[in-house]
């Protein structure tokens, strides 16, 4: 008996109605729920090429027709006992599928309408939340072209403002709703077409497939990215919009702005899910993140956090200012400040809280980012 | 009926318990119509209704047009179909 595993759902209503999925040697399938008996769920499965999944997913065939294609002599039966199916073995059955009666009705396509924003086709080909990001820096003026450390910076840079909005967003979640994700993979992007044709331009897919109903959990992050990027062209309200997520995301932001504003680059970019009806534009060009930076830097405090910590006061050290506390999550550790409070008169092994403020820096050409905890004040836990 | 409901041992991956004990509706009428073309779908009547306060809580779950519905204990839900359905 083959098996297949679940791949994407299609279209869900009451369940997965429509899935694709793979066998163990990468062959594709697409699955349709048939009229089941109470508490079960069956599926028709047909073995389809990737072009017809392509064609299927994008709207353009409907389902009726690709399983027709995939189909006619051999296709399979199998049954879930869990939403979405994972594991599944199929049985071959045997018979024209055309004289079954198991074949939906002919018309349904996945989409209504075709598409025809390409950020939106990609996303649909593809099943995922598609954002589709174009650099302009002086290099790619005369051709397709752009310096490997600013390539490099762009794309940490829209990465840590998307995780950081996703930190935002995570905020606004149900606990019940927290505890089915995966905070850390949640808005991570992959980059799928590295350099397309036109203006430096870079393709970027969700990492996470959509979840049952078809959203993608990044785009709660890329909601609050498009509230800071859309009043750019007027200062005073980009700098109101900054200051309503102050913060990792504006820190993350204003190092982009600065990068931006160094390297003489304009950025857009476009997004969309597969299921969305507009597709989402916004950018910046290199002269109003010139003017945008030194606003942004004035504002006090823009990038820092307040955290708090609870533990073991473990080690001071007095030349470096570095001091370490031992939490039940680990060590953390962090730094006075000067001009801040000190840590004299502090017992080793006792505990205590600490007020910091996080402040993050962006480590030039790796992406990576630098965390560092200032002690604001202490008391006794 | 709701998933939960219909399927009191199952195990939903991904949908919240909430989501999986209310009812699926389309703000779209094109969206019923269009889902009623699959299989396990087949033969179900798409119905117009007119949610009006005191009806419950309703949510947008997947898109273009499907919501949730969680009508209150005490609401009688055959009451807010309207005429002229199919």
């Amino acid at each position: 008996m083959t098996s297949i595993s679940h791949r994407a759902t299609l279209f869900w209503y009451d369940g997965p109605q429509v899935f694709e999925a793979r066998d163990p040697i990468g062959g594709h399938y697409v699955a349709v729920a048939i009229e089941e008996p109470p508490g079960t769920s069956r599926y028709l499965v047909v073995g389809v090429a990737p072009e017809e999944l392509r064609r299927l997913r994008s709207g353009i065939v409907d389902l009726r027709s690709v399983l027709l294609d995939g189909g006619g002599e051999k296709w399979y039966l199998t049954s879930a006992d869990a939403d979405p199916p994972v594991a599944l073995g199929i049985e071959q059955q045997t018979g024209a599928l055309a004289e079954t009666g198991l074949l939906p009705e002919a018309g349904f396509f996945l989409h209504s309408d075709l598409a025809d924003d390409s950020t939106l086709v990609e996303s649909r080909q593809r099943n995922r939340l598609v954002v589709e990001l174009v650099a302009e820096p002086p290099e790619a003026a005369d051709e397709h072209r752009i310096r490997l450390e600013t390539l490099v910076d762009i794309l940490g840079g829209v990465q840590t403002m998307v995780k950081h909005a996703y930190g935002v967003a995570w905020r606004d979640l149900s606990k019940d709703y927290r505890s089915i994700l995966d905070k850390g993979a949640a808005p991570l992007l992959d980059v799928v077409v590295p350099a397309a044709p036109g203006s430096f331009r870079v393709l970027l897919e969700a990492a996470q497939t959509p979840n049952l109903i078809g959203e993608s959990e990044v785009a709660r992050a890329l909601r609050r990215v498009d509230a800071l990027f859309e009043h750019v062209a007027d200062a005073d309200r980009a700098l109101d919009a900054v200051r309503g997520y102050k913060g990792h995301l504006a820190g993350a932001y204003l190092r982009l702005m600065r990068l931006l504003a160094d390297r003489e680059t304009c950025l857009r970019y476009s997004w969309a899910e597969p299921t969305a009806a507009d597709v989402v534009h916004r950018g910046v060009t290199a002269a109003e993140a010139i003017r945008l930076v030194p606003l942004l830097s004035d504002v006090a405090n823009l990038s820092t956090e307040s955290v708090s910590i609870v533990g073991e006061f473990e080690k001071f050290h007095r030349k470096t200012g570095l001091w370490g506390l031992l939490t039940e999550d680990g060590r953390v550790s962090g730094k006075i400040r000067d001009g801040g409070p000190g840590l004299d008169g502090l017992q080793v092994g006792g505990r205590y809280r600490f007020s910091c403020a996080e402040e993050i820096e962006l480590v030039r050409g790796t992406g990576r980012e630098k965390r560092t905890l200032y002690l604001t004040s202490h008391e006794l836990a | 009926m709701s998933q939960r409901a219909e399927k009191p041992e199952r195990s939903f991956s991904g949908v919240s318990e909430c989501q999986a004990r209310g009812l699926s509706v389309h703000a779209d009428r094109a969206d019923s119509e269009r889902a009623a073309k699959l299989p396990a779908l087949r033969g179900r009547h798409v119905c117009r209704l007119l949610l009006s306060a005191g009806a419950g809580r309703i949510l947008q779950t997947g898109k273009p047009s499907h919501y949730t519905w969680w009508p209150y204990a005490n609401y009688d839900v055959l009451a807010c179909f309207e005429g002229d359905n199919s």
